[in-house]
């Protein structure tokens, strides 16, 4: 069983943080504040003086957002999708707290670089575990993670096949039961399980050689075993690739 | 048929492919074994078969792959046939509208900004039935409202509240309406002092500028004061032929015409519903009486299941925003998908029948697309018989009545202009309606129906907001049958109408 991690690159990205630019790292799931030794000391050092570490601000917003599904509604469906956020720009109708969550994951999503698609996948593997070992906030939870699968779906079966109309009906099924891809009159039928998105997706394998990964297994998080269906979806073929 | 692989294991140039997560992976000494699983040709009983066989098949020109996936292994599975059997899920409205907003955010040229999105009327159709409540159903149109602008890269309001109910609103003012209809000299500009309507603390004067030029429009919008006034900077002094003195301030009536810029004064104080003339600045307009004839009352309108009113209302009441016709099928189709309407329902032909023959923009259509429409349900056959037509008599007919309040709504209609492609009708309604509606409300619709049974429907296509209360402009479409002797307006709300009957003019009897 490997971490939901694996084969996921690290990702940096620069912030401005007390006169100097600093580096805060994504790296094996985690967001590391790279040029703070002792992140909880500088906290409690800056509170009085009402300081705040710009570095430390942004661990304490990712912590605080990254369990929130709402983050995968706003997160790119790929690299068709790109974000473009002017964030000075925007202006928000309400106040209290939504606002200020709202602003949270906004700020996440403008960071740059590939931070905010690690934010997604880290949003897609918690919900992952929750799915499976159930959650308080599933029941609120499961249209925006159904949603969420089904967009991706959507977009990479479109362009994949390359149908930009291509209409598709999703069944976001359970991680045991079976997986399924039908072409059907009207379109394509897909069952696949929320894990989906964080097995496959955001691992980049959705599609591989040209093929589209159903699923995909490692024991040790550098061989790799997907399960692949040709452009024509009637053919199954495994493939695996060792990257070591 | 076994295992057949398409290609050995073997070394490979490393390969470097682009990370759906953005990062690129450097894949050093890629093994690739390609492989084809066994086939079978056991088909799978149902979609929980535990037992996984590889294989494939094709039924009915359906290729069906499965995977089964254990805890363990990953089973591919081929099945044999499409006879996993009908899952019947239960069906849930949030699901269905964030997956219409998904499906808007794959295709842009589907997005429209704020509280305009598409999901609207499929959100709107969902509440309607109680398929979802109206503050989840805005929390998805928001979700993707903010995912469209931060795609866009344009500053702006990422998120709106949701549009709140109709409140509460004043009656309007009952209202005397005495006709002006002269022209004045202000500064260089001919005004058009139109009519005057006296209420029991003050009035309205309503005028019209003409512009010099076609074209002019646009420098008059640039300088002229609120309503196109032409009085420079300060309103002009008004008296009545009783002594009275109202003060003035500028209206925020008014729109922009054909040629012509509308504005309004608004006059507090007594004025003498008797008075026989004012003076502006010295220049003296006469006040006569030559109003339209009309009556007001209520009706009930035709009973109808909640599905048909909701769908028929929404045909009837075009885009506040572009006047467009209202496209119907996102909203039949999640009513069919929350199986609160049946596909292939006689109502849903009568819908469809009508709806294709609906013009896109009422008032830039000539002509009947599809043919002859006697086929089709009224009032929708007589509203579409006349489509095109330009041969509407020209007058303007100055009312001043005052409907009933019905279902919480009232609206008077100052005046009617017909012209040759339609009519228009300066009306006020409280509460405000000219905004966008809550989802759990039926938008009103504009009616008109005459004595030869032709009917004609009005979309608002301006104003402003005086108060609780809105003033505009409905303009109608088709145009009025020049053989109408008598005209009803029609404000349609919840279950009843408001109708404001109206005689109308012979041809020598025009005013303006």
């Amino acid at each position: 069983m490997s971490h939901w991690w694996a084969g996921i690159p690290a990702a940096e990205v620069p912030v401005l943080c007390g006169g100097d630019t600093h580096t805060v790292r994504w790296e094996a799931g985690e967001l590391i504040p790279v040029d703070h030794g002792d992140p909880e000391g500088e906290v409690t050092l800056a509170a009085p003086a009402g300081e705040t570490v710009a570095c430390l601000e942004l661990l304490c917003t990712w912590s605080r957002r990254r369990d929130d599904p709402h983050v995968l509604t706003l997160a790119s469906r790929g690299p068709i999708d790109p974000l473009n956020v002017d964030f000075d720009g925007l202006r928000f109708d309400y106040g209290g707290p939504r606002r200020q969550t709202e602003e949270q994951t906004l700020r996440l999503l403008a960071a740059g670089g590939r931070l905010p698609d690690r934010l997604q996948a880290t949003t897609a593997a918690i919900w992952t575990r929750r799915l499976r070992t159930g959650h308080a906030a599933l029941g609120t939870a499961r249209p925006q993670l159904e949603a969420a699968l089904y967009g991706r779906v959507l977009g990479t079966l479109r362009t994949w096949l390359g149908e930009p109309q291509l209409p598709i009906e999703l069944t976001m099924i359970g991680p045991e039961e079976q997986r399924r891809i039908v072409r059907t009159a009207d379109g394509v039928d897909v069952s696949l399980p929320f894990s989906w998105l964080s097995d496959v997706w955001m691992r980049g394998l959705a599609v591989t050689f040209g093929r589209l990964c159903i699923a995909a297994d490692t024991t040790d998080g550098s061989s790799w075993t997907l399960d692949t269906v040709g452009p024509d979806l009637a053919d199954l073929t495994q493939l695996t690739i060792d990257t070591r | 048929m076994g295992m057949s692989p398409k290609r050995s294991p073997g070394r490979a140039a490393p390969i470097r492919e682009s990370n759906r997560c953005g990062s690129s992976v450097t894949v050093v000494r890629t093994r690739l074994r390609w492989s084809r699983l066994p086939l079978g040709g056991q088909p799978v009983a149902d979609s929980s078969a535990g037992s996984g066989f590889g294989g494939r098949g094709r039924v009915a020109g359906e290729t069906v792959i499965a995977l089964t996936r254990s805890r363990k292994s990953v089973r591919a599975v081929w099945c044999g046939s499409v006879t996993l059997g009908t899952e019947l899920v239960a069906f849930d409205a949030e699901v269905y509208l964030r997956r219409l907003g998904e499906r808007l955010l794959d295709d842009p040229d589907q997005q429209q900004p704020r509280h305009w999105s598409a999901l609207r009327g499929a959100a709107a159709a969902l509440v309607g039935v109680g398929a979802i409540g109206a503050d989840l159903a805005w929390r998805v149109i928001d979700d993707y409202a903010t995912a469209t602008r931060i795609r866009s890269g344009k500053p702006g309001f990422v998120h709106f509240d949701a549009p709140l109910r109709r409140r509460e609103a004043a009656s309007l003012m009952p209202r005397q309406t005495r006709v002006i209809d002269q022209e004045i000299l202000v500064g260089e500009d001919q005004v058009l002092v139109r009519d005057l309507a006296i209420t029991a603390d003050g009035g309205t004067l309503r005028y019209r500028r003409r512009l010099d030029a076609p074209g002019s429009g646009q420098v008059a919008r640039l300088s002229r004061r609120p309503g196109g006034f032409p009085w420079n900077v300060t309103p002009p002094d008004i008296i009545d032929s009783d002594g009275n003195r109202p003060a003035v301030r500028f209206g925020s009536g008014g729109r922009d015409g054909e040629g012509h810029v509308d504005g309004e004064l608004e006059l507090s104080g007594t004025i003498a519903p008797e008075a026989a003339w004012l003076e502006i600045d010295g220049t003296r307009v006469d006040l006569y009486r030559r109003t339209g004839r009309w009556e007001v009352g209520i009706e009930a309108l035709e009973d109808r299941s909640p599905v048909e009113r909701f769908l028929w209302r929404h045909l009837a009441v075009a885009d506040l925003r572009s006047g467009v016709t209202t496209d119907l099928e996102p909203l039949i189709q999640a009513l069919v998908a929350a199986g609160a309407l049946e596909e292939g329902s006689p109502v849903l032909q009568d819908l469809r029948s009508v709806a294709a023959r609906m013009p896109r923009r009422p008032f830039h259509q000539r002509g009947v697309p599809g043919g002859s429409t006697r086929s089709l349900v009224e009032p929708w056959g007589s509203l579409l018989r006349r489509l095109g037509r330009d041969d509407g008599p020209e007058w303007t007919l100055v009312l001043g009545a005052v409907a009933p309040s019905c279902d919480g709504v009232q609206f008077a209609a100052n005046s009617i202009t017909s012209d040759l492609a339609g009519f228009e009708v300066e009306f006020e309604v409280a509460p405000n309606l000219l905004g966008v509606g809550a989802l759990d409300e039926l938008p009103v619709a504009w009616w008109a129906r005459d004595d030869l049974e032709n009917h004609y429907l009005g979309i608002p296509t301006g104003g402003g907001v005086r108060g609780d209360s809105a003033q505009g402009t409905l303009r109608y479409w088709p145009a009025l049958d020049p053989r109408a002797k008598r005209l009803d307006l029609l404000m349609c709300v919840e279950s009843h109408q408001a109708v404001v009957s109206v005689s109308l003019p012979e041809s020598s009897e025009t005013s303006r």
